[in-house]
């Protein structure tokens, strides 16, 4: 079990303590009446902290802790269908999705075979002839 | 107007556009019968789908989508006890235990019919309320724009429930990413660190695709997308509505659907919770309130006529102001940048057929809807079986596809991603990715807004001050973060009051 909340908190904290830095670096307004490039993504991130730090306090004896198996859940799918678009872009979206499909249909729990295959075989091809060939979007190419 | 309804006319009848309206009822359908599928993340996957199409046909595609999703959702809560969308949830009350009692096709044919009633009077409302709000913004500048935008904003995290900072840390968060890339005054790339496909800021389309779509095919896996028994099989031709019926659901429809076009109007409020409170109106006029929640069918009617009349009006806020006043309407604005039309005041003068286009389309979306809904209802309710994982291959397909082929950009996908996957998260620790959403795509126009308020102006950030509407639009955005804070910390006081009053009496018992 882990506290989810604490754990976004604690990323926006630092992506906020990130924006803070990074702007330093923008140079200033063209015109004297201008805020310039810096000035607001700076006051959005020091507001962002100060409101978790006021929330972070006033929910301290609330703590809300969950289940690791959420964590699996979003790195497995994170990392399957980011795993299967780096394939995808080499290979090809016709060929690599179908396998990914059915790889994905399995793990998630789907046992039925012939449903598994025609699925994983139709679907993509019912996509790529929607996209590419109907709407002439390439997508054939990642 | 009659000229603006006549090019609407125009615009209406060509047939790809109807053909395009006729495939997005279809999707809508389909995607509101799934479980876990709604509106808003429907319309959010077919976006990217319609980008290759003309203005007219794509805004028909995703209107009648749009339009028949939220119906869809109470084929879900009749025949399975469990709302297929949230707009739904008043349905399950009274349209379960109809179905419980074997009386399906007729909590089915009810469900329609009001629901078809509801969506035409928002459309009729939308049409009388839309035009003198237009006409009053057209008098707007940068200034009300600005606090416009951070009233939007306000208003849709401050509805967080029970975490109103929370609802507000993420707004922040999306105002922030709309920082990213080149800044409009003076062309310095901001928070790119060298990535060229930044340089355009984070696009809409993948980020909408990411927090509503993936997040969600992520949610259906963890919760492996509950159980889905559903309790009758409607026949192919399932309409059962005698006139008798019809005289005693009047009343709670025209209360349904009065309710909804008013709430719906409001920005955020939205059709979750026109349903509960067009039921709760209906219920408290009711000649029979007793009945209310045991298979009524004026419950039934008013729950159903309330959910669908908000789907019009909600587009008030949005086709008036430009703002987008919920979540979906925030995802057809998006649409609507993708084809190069902005809504607003201006849209009115400059292209007035487009704007009648869209009320029209509303109104024959829910004709097409009762076609569906009175022939091959069978079909939708069969479509509630489907296996949870068939519907996150689907969602999870859709996603990339979508989110690759606005810019043919593998980033793009790569960034659907990782927002799907942190919406995944910010929806398991109970907060809300709409006030994200809402941000990405009014950031831009707050920031632009203030800066060129500022630029333009003598008086410095006075400018604010000096104009009352401006001024009036910025402190009511204040009331909107204050209010839920004040009554958060009244009922934490209340309840602290309420344990120390508890222990007081034990100690007196002791």
């Amino acid at each position: 079990m882990f506290p989810l909340t604490h754990l976004i908190y604690l990323g926006l904290i630092a992506f906020g303590v990130l924006v803070v830095v990074t702007a330093q670096s923008f140079p200033q307004a063209l015109s004297s009446r201008d805020i310039g490039p810096a000035a607001l993504p700076e006051a959005l991130a020091v507001i962002m902290i100060a409101l978790i730090l006021v929330d972070l306090y006033l929910s301290r004896r609330r703590v809300r802790f969950v289940s690791f198996s959420l964590l699996r859940v979003a790195l497995a799918v994170g990392g399957g269908v980011g795993g299967a678009i780096l394939v995808a872009t080499h290979l090809g979206f016709l060929i690599v999705w179908p396998f990914a499909l059915f790889a994905g249909l399995w793990l998630s729990g789907s046992r039925a075979l012939l449903a598994n295959t025609l699925y994983s075989i139709c679907f993509p091809a019912m996509v790529w002839l929607l996209f590419d060939r109907l709407l002439h979007i390439p997508i054939a190419s990642f | 107007m009659i000229e603006g309804i006549l090019a609407g006319t125009a615009l209406l009848t060509q047939p790809t556009v109807l053909l395009g309206l006729f495939i997005g009822v279809t999707i809508g359908m389909a995607f509101g019968a799934l479980p876990g599928l709604d509106a808003t993340s429907g319309t959010a996957l077919l976006v990217a789908a319609t980008y290759a199409l003309s203005t007219e046909v794509a805004l028909a595609v995703l209107i009648g989508l749009y339009t028949a999703a939220t119906y869809a959702g109470s084929i879900t809560a009749i025949t399975i006890g469990v709302p297929g969308t949230p707009a739904s949830a008043a349905t399950v009350l009274d349209g379960y235990p109809m179905t419980k009692a074997g009386k399906l096709d007729r909590a089915l044919s009810i469900s329609i019919v009001t629901s078809v009633v509801g969506g035409m009077a928002g459309t009729v409302v939308l049409m009388f309320f839309s035009l003198p709000l237009a006409e009053f913004a057209l008098n707007f500048g940068a200034p009300e724009y600005f606090a416009l935008g951070v009233l939007g904003v306000a208003i849709i995290a401050s509805l967080v429930r029970g975490m109103v900072l929370a609802g507000f840390v993420v707004a922040l968060f999306g105002l922030i990413l709309t920082t990213v890339g080149v800044d409009p005054f003076t062309g310095y790339p901001r928070f790119t660190y060298g990535n060229m496909n930044l340089l355009e800021g984070i696009p809409y389309i993948p980020a909408l695709v990411g927090l509503f779509a993936v997040s969600e095919a992520i949610t259906l896996l963890y919760t492996k997308g509950g159980e889905r028994q559903v309790a009758g099989m409607p026949r192919f031709w399932a309409f059962n509505l005698p006139l008798s019926t019809v005289r005693q659901i009047a009343r709670a429809t025209t209360i349904g659907s009065v309710v909804g076009s008013v709430l719906g109007a409001l920005p955020a409020i939205g059709a979750a919770a026109a349903n509960w409170v067009g039921y709760n109106e209906a219920r408290r006029f009711a000649r029979n309130p007793e009945a209310y929640g045991q298979g009524s069918e004026e419950g039934l009617a008013a729950a159903e006529s309330s959910n669908n009349s908000t789907i019009s009006t909600s587009l008030v806020p949005l086709l008036a102001f430009g703002i987008p006043g919920s979540a979906t309407a925030a995802v057809l604005l998006g649409a609507m940048l993708l084809h190069g039309v902005t809504p607003g005041p201006s849209l009115f003068v400059s292209n007035a057929g487009l704007v009648y286009f869209l009320f029209l389309t509303l109104g024959l979306a829910n004709l097409i809807m009762l076609f569906y809904g009175i022939v091959g209802v069978g079909f939708w309710v069969r479509l509630v079986q489907m296996p949870t994982p068939f519907i996150v291959m689907t969602i999870l397909t859709l996603s990339v596809v979508g989110a690759y082929s606005v810019r043919s950009n593998v980033f793009d996908v790569y960034l659907a991603l990782g927002l799907g996957v942190l919406g995944f998260f910010i929806r398991q620790a109970g907060m809300s990715v709409v006030p994200i959403v809402l941000a990405i795509v009014l950031g831009t126009l707050i920031e632009e807004n203030f800066r060129r308020s500022l630029i333009s102006s003598n008086e410095g950030g006075m400018i604010f001050f000096n104009r009352p509407l401006a001024l009036g639009i910025l402190v009511l955005a204040l009331i909107t973060f204050v209010i839920p804070l004040a009554r958060m910390g009244v009922e934490k006081r209340r309840k602290s009051a309420g344990v120390s009053q508890r222990a007081n009496t034990a100690s007196n018992l002791e």
